[in-house]
Protein backbone atom coordinates (compact mmCIF):
# COMPACT_ATOMS: atom_id res chain seq x y z
CA UNK A 1 0.00 0.00 0.00
CA UNK A 2 2.55 2.30 0.93
CA UNK A 3 4.51 1.53 -1.48
CA UNK A 4 2.20 1.84 -4.39
CA UNK A 5 0.94 5.53 -3.27
CA UNK A 6 4.80 6.67 -3.23
CA UNK A 7 4.53 5.29 -7.21
CA UNK A 8 2.06 8.24 -8.17
CA UNK A 9 3.44 11.02 -6.01
CA UNK A 10 6.24 11.50 -8.30
CA UNK A 11 4.84 12.06 -11.13
CA UNK A 12 2.03 14.29 -10.13
CA UNK A 13 4.48 16.34 -8.23
CA UNK A 14 6.49 16.90 -11.66
CA UNK A 15 3.00 17.73 -13.36
CA UNK A 16 1.94 20.25 -10.71
CA UNK A 17 5.62 21.60 -11.36
CA UNK A 18 5.50 21.71 -15.04
CA UNK A 19 1.99 23.19 -15.29
CA UNK A 20 3.01 25.90 -12.64
CA UNK A 21 6.26 26.83 -14.56
CA UNK A 22 3.65 27.33 -17.44
CA UNK A 23 0.90 28.92 -15.55
CA UNK A 24 4.18 31.33 -14.30
CA UNK A 25 5.46 31.34 -18.40
CA UNK A 26 1.94 32.31 -19.79
CA UNK A 27 0.89 35.03 -16.94
CA UNK A 28 4.65 36.39 -17.51
CA UNK A 29 4.04 36.47 -21.59
CA UNK A 30 0.43 37.73 -21.48
CA UNK A 31 1.68 40.78 -19.37
CA UNK A 32 4.44 41.60 -21.94
CA UNK A 33 1.89 41.51 -24.67
CA UNK A 34 -0.60 43.63 -22.76
CA UNK A 35 2.33 45.99 -22.29
CA UNK A 36 3.51 46.03 -26.10
CA UNK A 37 -0.36 46.65 -26.92
CA UNK A 38 -0.20 49.55 -24.48
CA UNK A 39 2.60 51.13 -26.20
CA UNK A 40 1.18 50.14 -29.78
CA UNK A 41 -2.19 52.31 -28.71
CA UNK A 42 0.13 55.14 -27.44
CA UNK A 43 2.62 55.24 -30.10
CA UNK A 44 -0.63 56.00 -32.42
CA UNK A 45 -2.11 58.44 -29.32
CA UNK A 46 1.21 60.62 -30.62
CA UNK A 47 0.42 60.88 -34.38
CA UNK A 48 -3.13 61.57 -33.85
CA UNK A 49 -1.91 64.39 -31.68
CA UNK A 50 0.43 65.37 -34.37
CA UNK A 51 -2.44 65.34 -36.88
CA UNK A 52 -4.59 67.13 -34.87
CA UNK A 53 -2.31 69.72 -34.11
CA UNK A 54 -1.83 69.84 -37.90
CA UNK A 55 -5.11 70.10 -38.70
CA UNK A 56 -5.40 72.55 -36.32
CA UNK A 57 -2.57 74.86 -38.25
CA UNK A 58 -4.36 74.37 -41.63
CA UNK A 59 -7.27 77.51 -40.91
CA UNK A 60 -4.32 79.97 -39.91
CA UNK A 61 -2.25 78.80 -42.92
CA UNK A 62 -5.26 79.16 -45.15
CA UNK A 63 -6.47 82.57 -43.98
CA UNK A 64 -2.72 84.05 -43.94
CA UNK A 65 -2.49 82.56 -47.63
CA UNK A 66 -6.01 83.85 -48.29
CA UNK A 67 -4.89 87.57 -47.75
CA UNK A 68 -2.81 87.46 -50.47
CA UNK A 69 -4.09 85.06 -52.74
CA UNK A 70 -7.68 85.54 -52.52
CA UNK A 71 -8.20 83.80 -55.92
CA UNK A 72 -6.60 80.28 -55.47
CA UNK A 73 -10.04 79.28 -54.34
CA UNK A 74 -9.78 75.70 -55.80
CA UNK A 75 -6.73 75.16 -53.44
CA UNK A 76 -8.28 75.94 -50.36
CA UNK A 77 -11.25 74.21 -51.12
CA UNK A 78 -8.69 70.92 -51.54
CA UNK A 79 -7.53 71.19 -48.37
CA UNK A 80 -10.70 71.89 -46.52
CA UNK A 81 -11.98 68.69 -48.17
CA UNK A 82 -9.04 66.21 -47.60
CA UNK A 83 -8.65 68.11 -43.95
CA UNK A 84 -12.64 67.11 -43.37
CA UNK A 85 -11.90 63.31 -44.52
CA UNK A 86 -8.92 62.96 -42.24
CA UNK A 87 -11.04 63.83 -39.65
CA UNK A 88 -13.56 60.97 -40.23
CA UNK A 89 -11.24 59.10 -40.62
CA UNK A 90 -11.85 55.40 -38.32
CA UNK A 91 -9.22 52.87 -39.05
CA UNK A 92 -5.63 53.13 -39.39
CA UNK A 93 -5.86 52.78 -43.15
CA UNK A 94 -8.17 55.18 -43.97
CA UNK A 95 -6.11 57.94 -41.94
CA UNK A 96 -2.84 57.24 -43.87
CA UNK A 97 -5.04 57.80 -47.04
CA UNK A 98 -6.45 60.98 -46.10
CA UNK A 99 -3.57 61.93 -44.24
CA UNK A 100 -1.69 61.90 -47.65
CA UNK A 101 -4.56 63.43 -49.37
CA UNK A 102 -3.91 66.59 -46.78
CA UNK A 103 -0.13 66.77 -47.55
CA UNK A 104 -0.79 66.76 -50.83
CA UNK A 105 -3.10 69.45 -50.72
CA UNK A 106 -0.74 71.13 -48.78
CA UNK A 107 1.93 70.76 -50.88
CA UNK A 108 0.10 72.06 -54.08
CA UNK A 109 -0.53 75.50 -51.99
CA UNK A 110 3.11 75.36 -51.14
CA UNK A 111 3.61 75.49 -54.69
CA UNK A 112 0.81 78.01 -55.74
CA UNK A 113 2.34 80.43 -53.05
CA UNK A 114 5.67 80.29 -55.07
CA UNK A 115 3.81 83.12 -57.29
CA UNK A 116 3.23 85.63 -54.51
CA UNK A 117 6.63 86.82 -53.04
CA UNK A 118 4.98 89.41 -50.80
CA UNK A 119 3.41 86.12 -49.11
CA UNK A 120 6.74 84.48 -49.02
CA UNK A 121 8.29 87.39 -46.68
CA UNK A 122 5.71 87.73 -44.85
CA UNK A 123 6.31 86.86 -41.08
CA UNK A 124 3.72 85.40 -39.84
CA UNK A 125 3.41 83.01 -43.28
CA UNK A 126 7.38 81.78 -42.58
CA UNK A 127 6.59 81.27 -38.92
CA UNK A 128 3.31 79.40 -40.19
CA UNK A 129 5.49 77.28 -42.51
CA UNK A 130 8.21 76.39 -39.81
CA UNK A 131 5.17 74.66 -37.47
CA UNK A 132 3.83 73.08 -40.48
CA UNK A 133 7.26 71.20 -41.40
CA UNK A 134 7.93 71.12 -37.77
CA UNK A 135 4.53 69.11 -37.28
CA UNK A 136 5.35 67.20 -40.45
CA UNK A 137 8.65 66.45 -38.66
CA UNK A 138 7.09 65.24 -36.06
CA UNK A 139 4.20 62.99 -37.42
CA UNK A 140 7.19 61.25 -39.59
CA UNK A 141 9.14 60.28 -35.94
CA UNK A 142 5.98 59.75 -34.66
CA UNK A 143 5.27 57.35 -37.40
CA UNK A 144 8.38 55.44 -37.91
CA UNK A 145 8.17 54.68 -33.89
CA UNK A 146 4.48 53.60 -33.89
CA UNK A 147 5.01 51.13 -36.41
CA UNK A 148 8.15 49.89 -35.23
CA UNK A 149 5.74 48.90 -31.96
CA UNK A 150 3.62 47.49 -34.18
CA UNK A 151 6.08 45.09 -35.88
CA UNK A 152 7.11 43.88 -32.58
CA UNK A 153 3.86 43.46 -31.00
CA UNK A 154 2.87 41.70 -34.81
CA UNK A 155 5.84 39.31 -34.54
CA UNK A 156 5.40 38.51 -30.95
CA UNK A 157 1.63 37.45 -31.09
CA UNK A 158 2.14 35.78 -34.47
CA UNK A 159 4.81 33.65 -33.06
CA UNK A 160 4.42 30.35 -31.63
CA UNK A 161 4.57 29.69 -28.75
CA UNK A 162 3.58 33.44 -27.64
CA UNK A 163 0.77 33.46 -30.19
CA UNK A 164 -1.15 30.96 -27.74
CA UNK A 165 -1.20 33.24 -25.16
CA UNK A 166 -2.71 36.24 -27.71
CA UNK A 167 -5.01 33.78 -28.78
CA UNK A 168 -6.55 33.31 -25.38
CA UNK A 169 -6.51 36.94 -25.21
CA UNK A 170 -8.13 37.26 -28.33
CA UNK A 171 -5.45 39.89 -30.06
CA UNK A 172 -5.46 40.67 -33.72
CA UNK A 173 -2.36 41.81 -35.89
CA UNK A 174 -2.61 45.66 -35.78
CA UNK A 175 -2.00 47.94 -38.76
CA UNK A 176 0.88 49.92 -39.68
CA UNK A 177 0.78 52.84 -40.59
CA UNK A 178 2.08 53.21 -44.03
CA UNK A 179 1.97 56.10 -46.95
CA UNK A 180 3.65 57.01 -50.04
CA UNK A 181 7.09 58.00 -50.24
CA UNK A 182 6.59 61.08 -52.27
CA UNK A 183 4.11 62.09 -49.61
CA UNK A 184 6.87 62.25 -47.61
CA UNK A 185 8.40 65.76 -47.91
CA UNK A 186 6.32 68.58 -48.14
CA UNK A 187 8.97 71.69 -48.23
CA UNK A 188 10.76 70.36 -50.91
CA UNK A 189 8.10 69.53 -53.32
CA UNK A 190 8.73 69.84 -57.12
CA UNK A 191 6.06 68.81 -59.48
CA UNK A 192 8.64 69.69 -62.59
CA UNK A 193 7.18 70.74 -65.45
CA UNK A 194 3.59 69.94 -64.83
CA UNK A 195 1.59 73.33 -65.91
CA UNK B 1 -0.52 28.05 -45.06
CA UNK B 2 1.01 25.39 -43.70
CA UNK B 3 4.32 27.05 -42.49
CA UNK B 4 6.58 25.66 -40.15
CA UNK B 5 7.95 27.44 -36.70
CA UNK B 6 11.05 28.20 -38.88
CA UNK B 7 9.62 29.45 -42.07
CA UNK B 8 8.07 31.58 -39.87
CA UNK B 9 11.07 32.91 -37.65
CA UNK B 10 12.80 33.10 -41.05
CA UNK B 11 9.92 35.43 -42.22
CA UNK B 12 9.79 37.25 -38.53
CA UNK B 13 13.78 37.95 -38.98
CA UNK B 14 13.44 38.79 -43.31
CA UNK B 15 10.74 41.17 -41.68
CA UNK B 16 12.41 42.95 -39.14
CA UNK B 17 15.54 43.73 -41.38
CA UNK B 18 13.43 45.37 -43.43
CA UNK B 19 12.63 47.53 -40.84
CA UNK B 20 15.68 47.86 -39.25
CA UNK B 21 17.67 50.66 -41.62
CA UNK B 22 17.13 53.03 -38.95
CA UNK B 23 18.58 51.06 -36.18
CA UNK B 24 21.33 50.30 -38.74
CA UNK B 25 22.74 53.30 -39.31
CA UNK B 26 22.52 54.42 -36.11
CA UNK B 27 25.37 52.58 -35.46
CA UNK B 28 27.55 54.77 -37.46
CA UNK B 29 26.37 58.42 -35.58
CA UNK B 30 29.49 59.58 -33.69
CA UNK B 31 29.37 59.73 -30.11
CA UNK B 32 28.88 62.65 -28.00
CA UNK B 33 32.05 64.54 -27.39
CA UNK B 34 30.63 67.29 -25.14
CA UNK B 35 28.41 70.08 -25.63
CA UNK B 36 30.17 70.86 -28.86
CA UNK B 37 31.03 67.98 -31.23
CA UNK B 38 32.81 69.83 -34.68
CA UNK B 39 33.45 67.15 -35.97
CA UNK B 40 33.86 68.87 -39.29
CA UNK B 41 36.32 71.08 -37.74
CA UNK B 42 34.67 74.30 -38.84
CA UNK B 43 34.45 76.08 -35.42
CA UNK B 44 37.19 77.93 -34.60
CA UNK B 45 38.57 77.19 -30.64
CA UNK B 46 37.84 80.49 -29.28
CA UNK B 47 34.24 80.44 -30.79
CA UNK B 48 34.14 76.76 -29.44
CA UNK B 49 35.25 77.97 -26.38
CA UNK B 50 32.27 80.53 -25.74
CA UNK B 51 29.87 78.45 -26.47
CA UNK B 52 30.97 75.64 -24.05
CA UNK B 53 30.81 78.60 -21.69
CA UNK B 54 27.46 79.40 -22.27
CA UNK B 55 25.85 76.17 -22.66
CA UNK B 56 27.83 75.18 -19.55
CA UNK B 57 25.90 78.00 -17.75
CA UNK B 58 22.37 77.12 -18.99
CA UNK B 59 22.75 73.28 -17.80
CA UNK B 60 23.93 75.06 -14.09
CA UNK B 61 21.42 77.49 -14.17
CA UNK B 62 18.35 75.71 -15.84
CA UNK B 63 19.20 71.67 -15.92
CA UNK B 64 18.95 72.10 -19.68
CA UNK B 65 21.38 70.69 -22.04
CA UNK B 66 22.72 72.44 -25.24
CA UNK B 67 24.79 70.93 -27.88
CA UNK B 68 26.17 71.81 -30.76
CA UNK B 69 27.42 69.50 -33.84
CA UNK B 70 28.80 69.90 -36.97
CA UNK B 71 29.36 66.83 -39.73
CA UNK B 72 30.77 67.48 -43.22
CA UNK B 73 27.95 65.36 -44.39
CA UNK B 74 24.77 63.37 -43.12
CA UNK B 75 24.65 60.75 -45.04
CA UNK B 76 23.40 57.94 -45.12
CA UNK B 77 20.84 59.86 -43.95
CA UNK B 78 18.34 61.56 -46.87
CA UNK B 79 17.30 64.89 -44.68
CA UNK B 80 18.69 66.87 -41.93
CA UNK B 81 15.65 65.82 -39.88
CA UNK B 82 16.17 62.44 -40.28
CA UNK B 83 20.12 62.88 -39.41
CA UNK B 84 18.50 64.93 -36.39
CA UNK B 85 16.35 62.81 -34.66
CA UNK B 86 18.33 59.84 -35.15
CA UNK B 87 21.18 61.85 -33.53
CA UNK B 88 19.01 63.45 -30.47
CA UNK B 89 17.32 59.91 -29.67
CA UNK B 90 20.97 58.10 -29.35
CA UNK B 91 22.57 61.02 -27.89
CA UNK B 92 19.62 61.54 -25.10
CA UNK B 93 21.04 65.48 -24.82
CA UNK B 94 18.63 66.83 -22.25
CA UNK B 95 17.53 65.44 -18.68
CA UNK B 96 15.35 62.10 -18.99
CA UNK B 97 12.25 63.32 -16.54
CA UNK B 98 12.52 66.98 -18.51
CA UNK B 99 12.88 66.31 -22.39
CA UNK B 100 14.77 69.76 -22.03
CA UNK B 101 17.27 69.08 -24.82
CA UNK B 102 18.37 71.09 -27.97
CA UNK B 103 20.91 70.70 -30.38
CA UNK B 104 21.93 72.88 -33.44
CA UNK B 105 23.16 70.89 -35.77
CA UNK B 106 25.11 71.67 -39.08
CA UNK B 107 26.30 69.47 -42.10
CA UNK B 108 28.61 71.21 -44.16
CA UNK B 109 28.58 69.89 -47.69
CA UNK B 110 25.00 69.36 -47.69
CA UNK B 111 24.82 73.48 -46.53
CA UNK B 112 21.55 72.59 -44.00
CA UNK B 113 20.94 73.64 -40.70
CA UNK B 114 18.39 72.66 -37.99
CA UNK B 115 17.93 73.31 -34.63
CA UNK B 116 16.05 69.98 -32.78
CA UNK B 117 14.20 71.09 -29.89
CA UNK B 118 13.05 68.20 -27.21
CA UNK B 119 10.00 68.12 -26.13
CA UNK B 120 10.08 69.98 -22.78
CA UNK B 121 10.95 72.75 -24.55
CA UNK B 122 8.85 72.94 -27.61
CA UNK B 123 6.75 75.53 -25.61
CA UNK B 124 9.68 77.93 -25.43
CA UNK B 125 11.24 77.38 -29.32
CA UNK B 126 8.12 76.45 -31.07
CA UNK B 127 9.40 75.35 -34.77
CA UNK B 128 7.96 79.34 -35.55
CA UNK B 129 10.94 80.61 -32.95
CA UNK B 130 13.34 77.74 -34.03
CA UNK B 131 13.09 78.99 -37.62
CA UNK B 132 12.83 82.62 -37.15
CA UNK B 133 16.78 82.00 -34.72
CA UNK B 134 17.97 80.17 -37.61
CA UNK B 135 17.11 83.14 -39.88
CA UNK B 136 17.63 86.09 -37.24
CA UNK B 137 20.86 84.62 -35.55
CA UNK B 138 22.20 81.70 -37.90
CA UNK B 139 21.94 82.09 -41.31
CA UNK B 140 23.83 85.12 -42.13
CA UNK B 141 27.17 84.09 -40.62
CA UNK B 142 26.64 80.47 -42.13
CA UNK B 143 25.79 81.63 -45.48
CA UNK B 144 29.48 83.86 -45.57
CA UNK B 145 31.16 80.10 -43.86
CA UNK B 146 31.32 81.92 -40.53
CA UNK B 147 31.00 78.75 -38.90
CA UNK B 148 31.84 79.98 -35.02
CA UNK B 149 30.30 83.11 -35.14
CA UNK B 150 27.08 82.00 -36.31
CA UNK B 151 26.60 78.73 -34.28
CA UNK B 152 27.87 81.00 -31.10
CA UNK B 153 25.36 83.54 -31.90
CA UNK B 154 22.61 80.62 -32.16
CA UNK B 155 24.01 78.97 -28.87
CA UNK B 156 23.68 82.67 -27.27
CA UNK B 157 19.81 83.22 -28.66
CA UNK B 158 18.70 79.76 -27.60
CA UNK B 159 20.77 80.04 -24.22
CA UNK B 160 18.80 83.27 -23.69
CA UNK B 161 15.18 81.74 -24.78
CA UNK B 162 16.01 78.58 -21.96
CA UNK B 163 17.34 81.01 -19.82
CA UNK B 164 14.16 83.08 -19.67
CA UNK B 165 11.69 80.08 -19.57
CA UNK B 166 13.01 79.01 -16.58
CA UNK B 167 13.15 82.50 -14.99
CA UNK B 168 17.11 82.56 -14.79
CA UNK B 169 19.63 85.39 -16.32
CA UNK B 170 22.61 84.18 -18.03
CA UNK B 171 25.38 86.69 -16.93
CA UNK B 172 27.47 87.97 -20.17
CA UNK B 173 25.12 86.25 -22.91
CA UNK B 174 23.46 88.38 -25.57
CA UNK B 175 22.40 87.03 -28.99
CA UNK B 176 22.71 90.14 -31.90
CA UNK B 177 20.03 89.49 -34.81
CA UNK B 178 22.43 89.38 -37.81
CA UNK B 179 18.71 89.68 -40.34
CA UNK B 180 19.60 92.05 -43.33
CA UNK B 181 17.19 94.79 -41.35
CA UNK B 182 18.97 94.35 -38.25
CA UNK B 183 22.50 94.94 -39.49
CA UNK B 184 23.82 98.24 -38.17
CA UNK B 185 27.24 100.27 -39.57
CA UNK B 186 28.15 100.71 -35.91
CA UNK B 187 31.01 98.79 -34.08
CA UNK B 188 30.11 94.80 -33.77
CA UNK B 189 28.17 94.10 -30.99
CA UNK B 190 28.74 90.43 -30.95
CA UNK B 191 32.33 90.99 -31.26
CA UNK B 192 32.47 93.01 -28.09
CA UNK B 193 29.44 90.05 -26.12
CA UNK B 194 32.52 87.42 -27.67
CA UNK B 195 35.63 89.78 -26.02
CA UNK B 196 33.49 89.94 -22.85
CA UNK B 197 32.79 86.28 -23.03
CA UNK B 198 36.42 85.73 -23.40
CA UNK B 199 37.22 87.57 -20.69
CA UNK B 200 34.99 86.45 -18.47
CA UNK B 201 34.99 82.83 -19.26
CA UNK B 202 38.17 82.04 -20.91
CA UNK B 203 41.37 83.94 -21.27
CA UNK B 204 40.68 86.05 -17.47
CA UNK B 205 38.65 83.19 -15.72
CA UNK B 206 41.06 83.41 -12.60
CA UNK B 207 41.17 86.89 -13.15
CA UNK B 208 37.78 87.98 -13.72
CA UNK B 209 35.68 85.51 -12.00
CA UNK B 210 36.45 86.07 -8.46
CA UNK B 211 35.63 89.69 -9.17
CA UNK B 212 32.54 89.12 -10.23
CA UNK B 213 30.91 85.92 -8.47
CA UNK B 214 33.01 86.25 -5.37
CA UNK B 215 30.43 84.82 -2.91
CA UNK B 216 29.09 82.57 -5.72
CA UNK B 217 32.04 80.84 -7.62
CA UNK B 218 31.67 77.61 -5.65
CA UNK B 219 29.76 74.77 -8.30
CA UNK B 220 29.56 77.02 -11.49
CA UNK B 221 32.36 75.02 -13.01
CA UNK B 222 32.09 72.51 -11.02
CA UNK B 223 30.98 68.63 -12.42
CA UNK B 224 31.11 70.90 -15.33
CA UNK B 225 33.36 69.62 -18.58
CA UNK B 226 35.38 71.24 -21.29
CA UNK B 227 35.62 74.15 -19.63
CA UNK B 228 39.49 74.87 -20.37
CA UNK B 229 39.84 76.80 -23.15
CA UNK B 230 40.99 75.32 -26.61
CA UNK B 231 41.43 72.43 -25.71
CA UNK B 232 39.77 69.13 -25.73
CA UNK B 233 37.14 67.91 -23.21
CA UNK B 234 38.49 66.12 -20.47
CA UNK B 235 35.61 64.07 -20.42
CA UNK B 236 32.32 63.87 -20.84
CA UNK B 237 30.08 61.79 -18.83
CA UNK B 238 27.43 61.73 -21.71
CA UNK B 239 23.79 63.69 -21.65
CA UNK B 240 20.61 62.79 -19.28
CA UNK B 241 18.69 60.80 -22.16
CA UNK B 242 16.24 63.54 -23.03
CA UNK B 243 13.25 62.72 -25.36
CA UNK B 244 12.84 64.46 -29.07
CA UNK B 245 9.69 64.22 -31.19
CA UNK B 246 11.11 66.23 -34.07
CA UNK B 247 10.22 69.03 -33.00
CA UNK B 248 12.21 72.51 -34.53
CA UNK B 249 13.21 74.00 -37.58
CA UNK B 250 15.39 73.69 -40.62
CA UNK B 251 17.10 75.83 -43.21
CA UNK B 252 19.36 75.30 -46.00
CA UNK B 253 22.17 78.36 -46.35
Amino acid sequence: MAGSSKGWIAPVAIILILLGIGIFWFVGQQNTIITLEESVDSAWSEIDNQLQRRSDLIPNLVATVRGFASQEEEIFTQIADARARLAGAQTVGETAESYGEVQSALSRLLVVVENYPQLQSNENFIRLQDELAGTENRIAVARQRYNTTVQQFNTRIRLFPTRIVANRLGLEQREYFEIEESARSVPTVDFGSDD
Amino acid sequence: MMRTTTQRLLLAIIGLSLLLPGVLVAQQLPSAQGYVNDFAGVIPSDDEAAMRGIMSAVKEQTGAEMAVVTVDSMAPYPTIEDFGIALADEWGVGSAGGDDGVILIVAIQERQVRIEVGYGLEGAIPDGRAGGILDDYVLPDLRNNNYGAGLLNGVAAIAEIVADEYGVTLTGVQAEPRGASARSDGPDLGDIVYVIFFLIFVGGRWFFWPLLFAGRRRGFYGGGFGSSGGGSPTRFSGFGGGGFGGGGASRGF
